[in-house]
């Protein structure tokens, strides 16, 4: 493990960056239609205790990455084998969120530009971020989680104050609750929420280690509050209907913003809502790959990885999908399913179970 | 007199060695000391020896030995009548001259013996007189430093409207005399060395003891001492050398020729560095937010101080990304830009030949020129580059139709931003970096402008100096120094130094400092 450290206030806002990334620009549970807002409140519930789970296995080896809690737990052979799994699956969302990025960029500010190059050019500024060490993505981290909350503030006000955003469309009000549950589990659970579990790979570098957990959980809640928020702006701004079938909500809403001619064409907020929030959530995803790797292979630093990996990041995000419908299609049906509740839900509820029993052997047999 | 060498050398057991060594002492014939003196010098035409025949009975051969120009004139002369001419009246026979003059001159100020030829030549280097006499084991050394010295004048970069006129000159003991003078306390103290082989150019480090963070005063001393090189001659090779990251286009040591900054500056617990031949002191630990701040808004009232700064911050924005957000816009973003404002760019580029990122570096490139030959021409000559400038650039393009005339707004906002920002190093800095914004910008619009911003801030965060995070107290974050960065508070409530430069001492103003209004003497009256 790198010697460095991390503060809970740098903690709080990756947690926060990490959480709205992504979640603020795509259509999130919209299943539900105009009551996605209490879909995610609702993951959000499950979701807090996830994230105690995730603090409970830290606090049982709070020196240890993932990586090392696995080769405590299960044995050296297994757990190096799951800890492999886990490298492939930080690495493999990584490529996801990079696609997702790519194509919406593709689709609403660069149409002539090459996604190729767009999706270059990020690997190549957070392989130089990354490599730096996890002390200076923190610091980066808090200052652009400044500019990105202040951006998210601006321009919800802005629609609020513009008029364009009307009240009936999210009306009625928890129509149907078994269609919310039904966009709140797996999906909404799962993505944001459940993919906290990169955390578990930086946990060890916070310092003082005084409350983990209660920073951890403050900030998911509060971005929980964030996303429902916004996605309720752009559900009454534009419609469930328009936002579901939209691909980068947040920007069709932020078009909207037009105060006495004075105040328009604001869409540059979206913009860059988009990089920051998607920079950082990959690059925290590459970043857990890497130290995870490092970790697995007893390299000393993960400096040496960062180019392979990035050039496996550049190809494997091309490959994934022939085309957007393809790749959100995964996204929304196999991924949750296969891949997110295991690795996210199944393995850490086993770990803790199996931490619980050799502790109490442990207090048993001496 | 021989007896008495003779008996001093028994008593070291010195050999004499005919080769000549730097360690060696020195002879005890004259002119043999003197051509020694001479040939070493390579017959130097500054050199003066003057032969006096001091004493009246018996005569006895004396020679001053110093250079023309490093020398005191008035002060040697003085050196020389009280030492040497004095009226032989109390000399008796029983004394011997050498041991006379010796007494009578070591009774001055400023006078030592050397007896060691390395000595001698350092001594005589420094601008110091020497006095040899014939039979005499050691030379006689007076301080008699002077020549020409530029007067302190008032600061040609760092100006202010309010605040002391006074800046650094290229005297060291002038400098430090200066500094000395606003901080009257015997904590301040200073440590010297010379660095460089050749130069042996004097270099002192200053600290408030008791306030500074001693592991970085150590450090500072330790960094100078490695320094192994022919010669400084200003302070930008010691900063080359002190600096924790080379590859880095950013300053990571803070520069001045004012003393109030210094002296601002020791009192927040840094560690200042002066130099000998330069006006340029150094500072350290730096921060990036120094380099945005200006002396004078420590002088000014606080809400107006805070209103500075924020423009300043404005200022170097502008200055860093003028061009690439002007670019990036009109090349790929023109439906981002509201619908009047795109039409009349888009009227104004008709008929201009080349791509808004071409034009940009055209005219970016057109004016480091100017600006770098304003600096350069003589001079008489400066006019001519002005007009030359002014009308080609700012009129003739404009009417050839080869760039926009809002591209020259741009410019030229860009380029007086660039001047206003307060540290010259940091404008140079922006000047590099707008370049590289410039090129990301025009290749791939918004988003590389705010990628090459993410790994310009990252980069930023992985610099130090003297192990203090660059961009502290914003990441990391200190709450407690936020009172001085956007924006500035009053001076009662700037309590505690800030952590920047880890002070020993925190506590700057005692608690109950608030100003309070005056009260009346009428209500005091009892009657």
């Amino acid at each position: 493990m790198e010697r460095e450290s991390i503060s809970p206030f740098q903690l709080f806002l990756l947690v926060m960056l990490f959480e709205l990334g992504s979640a603020v620009v795509v259509p999130l549970g919209l299943d539900a239609k105009q009551d996605a807002w209490i879909a995610i409140l609702l993951a959000l519930v499950p979701a807090v205790g996830l994230i105690w789970l995730y603090s409970f296995l830290h606090r049982r080896y709070p020196n240890r990455t993932l990586i090392g809690t696995l080769q405590t737990l299960l044995g050296k052979p297994t757990g190096w084998t799951v800890g492999l799994l886990y490298v492939t699956y930080f690495m493999y969302i990584a490529t996801r969120v990079l696609r997702d990025f790519a194509e919406l960029l593709d689709a609403s500010f660069f149409p002539q530009t090459p996604m190729m190059i767009e999706t270059v050019l990020m690997v190549f500024s957070i392989a130089y971020v990354v490599s730096l060490g996890i002390d200076v993505i923190a610091k980066t981290g808090q200052i652009f989680a400044c500019l990105y909350l202040l951006s998210l503030l601006v321009a919800v006000l802005l629609l609020l104050f513009s008029g364009a955003v009307e009240m009936e469309s999210l009306q009625p009000v928890a129509e149907d609750w078994k269609r919310i549950f039904e966009a709140a589990f797996p999906v909404v659970y799962t993505f944001p929420f459940g993919e906290m579990i990169v955390f578990t790979m930086l946990f060890p570098y916070v310092r003082p280690k005084s409350n983990v957990m209660g920073t951890a959980i403050g900030a998911m809640v509060l971005s929980g509050l964030v996303i429902s928020l916004v996605v309720a702006t752009e559900i009454a701004a534009l419609g469930a209907n328009i936002v579901s079938r939209g691909s980068f909500p947040l920007l069709t809403t932020i078009a909207k913003v037009n105060i006495a001619d004075f105040i328009q064409r604001v869409e540059v907020l979206a913009l860059l809502i988009l990089i920051v929030g998607l920079f950082f959530k990959i690059a925290l995803f590459f970043y857990a790959a890497l130290i995870g790797a490092a970790e697995l292979f007893r390299r000393k630093s993960h400096q040496p990885l960062v180019l392979p990996f990035s050039i496996i990041l550049i190809l494997l995000s091309m490959m994934i999908a022939g085309n957007l419908p393809e790749h959100i299609q995964e996204g929304l049906k196999a991924v949750p399913w296969y891949l997110h509740l295991p690795m996210q839900t199944g393995l850490p509820v086993l770990l803790s179970i199996i931490a619980l029993i050799r502790g109490r052997s442990r207090k048993a047999g001496v | 007199m021989r007896k008495k060498r003779s008996a001093r050398k028994g008593s070291k057991s010195l050999p004499k060695q005919l080769q000549y060594r730097d360690q060696d002492r020195l002879f005890s014939s004259l002119e043999e000391n003197l051509s020694k003196i001479q040939q070493e010098m390579g017959h130097s035409s500054d050199l003066v020896i003057r032969r006096i025949e001091a004493g009246t009975d018996p005569k006895h051969s004396v020679a001053l030995v110093q250079i023309e120009g490093l020398v005191d004139d008035r002060r040697a002369d003085e050196f020389l009548t009280k030492s040497i001419m004095v009226d032989s009246a109390p000399m008796d026979v029983e004394t011997p001259f050498y041991d006379f003059v010796k007494e009578n001159a070591l009774s001055m100020s400023n006078v030592q013996l050397v007896s060691r030829w390395e000595e001698l030549f350092h001594a005589l280097l420094d601008g110091k007189t020497l006095v040899l006499g014939e039979g005499w084991p050691e030379a006689l050394c007076a301080d008699t430093a002077g020549g020409d010295k530029r007067p302190v004048t008032e600061p040609a970069l760092q100006t202010v409207i309010r605040g002391p006129r006074d800046s650094f000159t290229e005297t060291l003991s002038t400098n430090l005399a200066l500094v000395r003078r606003r901080i009257k306390s015997s904590k301040l103290w200073v440590q010297s060395q010379q660095v460089g082989k050749m130069t042996r150019t004097e270099v002192a480090v200053l600290h408030l003891e008791g306030i500074a963070d001693p592991d970085t005063v150590k450090e500072v001393i330790r960094k100078i001492r490695q320094i192994n090189i022919d010669g400084v001659l200003e302070s930008g090779y010691l900063e080359g050398f002190i600096q924790d990251k080379t590859r880095t286009p950013f300053p990571t040591v803070y520069n001045t020729e004012r003393p109030d900054v210094i002296a601002g500056g020791l009192l927040e617990g840094r560690v200042a560095i002066l130099m000998d031949n330069t006006p340029v002191a150094l500072i350290v630990p730096t921060t990036f937010f120094q380099f945005l701040t200006s002396v004078e808004e420590y002088y000014q009232r606080w809400d107006i101080a805070t209103a500075t700064r924020i423009l300043r911050f404005l200022i170097f924005t502008i200055s860093l990304m003028g061009p690439s957000i002007y670019v990036a816009f009109k090349a790929f973003h023109p439906t981002l830009i509201p619908t009047e404002l795109m039409v009349n760019l888009m009227a104004q580029r008709e008929g201009v030949p080349f791509p808004a990122i071409v034009e940009a570096f055209l005219m970016e490139i057109t004016f480091e020129i100017l600006r770098e030959a304003g600096i350069r021409t003589p001079r008489p000559l400066s006019t001519a580059v002005t007009i030359v400038g002014a009308i080609i650039i700012g009129e003739t393009a404009i009417r050839a139709g080869l760039v926009t005339p809002s591209m020259v707004i741009v410019v030229s906002i860009t380029a007086i931003a660039s001047f206003a920002t307060p540290s010259y190093s940091l404008a140079n800095s922006a000047r590099l970096i707008r370049f590289g914004l410039m090129l990301s910008a025009g290749l791939f619009g918004l988003l590389g402008l705010t990628l090459a911003l993410i790994v310009l801030v990252a980069h930023m965060n992985s610099l130090r100096s003297f192990g203090t995070p660059y961009l502290i107290p914003v990441a990391p974050f200190v709450p407690r120094d936020q009172k001085d960065l956007f924006i500035r508070m009053p001076w009662e409530a700037l309590s505690t130094r800030p952590r920047t430069a880890r002070p020993l001492d925190d506590q700057r103003i005692p608690e109950g400092q608030d100003p309070e209004p005056t009260r009346d003497p009428k209500e005091d009256d009892p009657s």
